[in-house]
């Protein structure tokens, strides 16, 4: 039987990662103001000026996109993006993963509706103590 | 731009420490292909495989999405899968037969 080896550095693990848990904090947001308001891709596309095979990759491909794009989806989906990159040693023992949460503005419990997309502690980065969190917070 | 080998690694990695395998209705990052065999999916990698345990997944094959058009080339994944199902020597039971993601994570 065939065996295959991966051989992905640290960092290109960590950009994919990354990229990969900003698809899916958007997707899922996505999905929630689509059962909420019927918020559509069309609609989203229309009022940013793109093409609704733009929004579409962007809410379901892991692809590189620009800040500003990021913030205009989010601004269409009614959230905000609150990014923050805390030490690795700041970090409290089990949660060696990065997060971006979906949180209702008003809401007294932030556990509710919260998304965790994860990223492991970089283990093999040598001053190493690099952890990234986002967080997307609803307005 | 995220090669394929790095999208499958960085699955791999979410896969392990328990990340969501869907994501709304149309994000699925894992589903059953038939036969007790499942696929996880990245943007542009399917690898078929099945689950011997709960949570454990032993991949048998893949491909890039853009060669996995046909029925016949799926088939060809479902076939490795069935054959690895049955000639690995795994304890019984060998797979779980759930259709449901909740019945293999």
């Amino acid at each position: 039987m065939t065996s295959f080896k991966l051989n992905v550095s640290s960092r290109r693990r960590q950009y994919a990662r990354v990229l990969s848990a900003l698809r899916d904090a958007l997707a899922r947001a996505y999905a929630e103001e689509h059962d909420t308001r019927v918020l559509t891709k069309a609609q989203i596309a229309r009022d940013l000026g793109r093409s609704k095979g733009f929004i579409t990759r962007k809410l379901t491909r892991a692809e590189n996109m620009t800040i500003l794009t990021l913030s205009n989806l989010a601004h269409e989906l009614g959230r905000e993006v609150d990014i923050s990159l805390p030490r690795k040693d700041a970090a409290i023992a089990g949660s060696n993963m990065w997060s971006v949460s979906v949180i209702p503005t008003g809401s007294s419990d932030e556990s509710s509706d919260k998304v965790l997309l994860r990223l492991p502690e970089t283990a093999t980065t040598p001053s190493g103590l690099i952890r990234e969190k986002a967080t997307v917070l609803a307005e | 731009m995220v090669l394929p080998c790095e999208q499958v690694d960085a699955f791999f990695v979410d896969f392990v420490i328990g990340a969501t395998m869907q994501i709304g209705k149309d994000l699925k990052k894992l589903q059953p292909i038939g036969d007790n065999v499942w696929e996880m999916r990245t943007d542009d990698v399917r690898v078929a495989g099945f689950f011997h345990k709960r949570g454990t997944f032993i991949a048998t094959g893949g491909g890039l999405k853009k060669n996995l058009k046909t029925k016949k080339q799926y088939q060809s994944l479902i076939d490795a899968a069935k054959a690895a199902i049955k000639t690995l020597g795994l304890d019984d039971p060998v797979c779980i037969t759930g259709n449901n993601a909740n019945d293999v994570l």
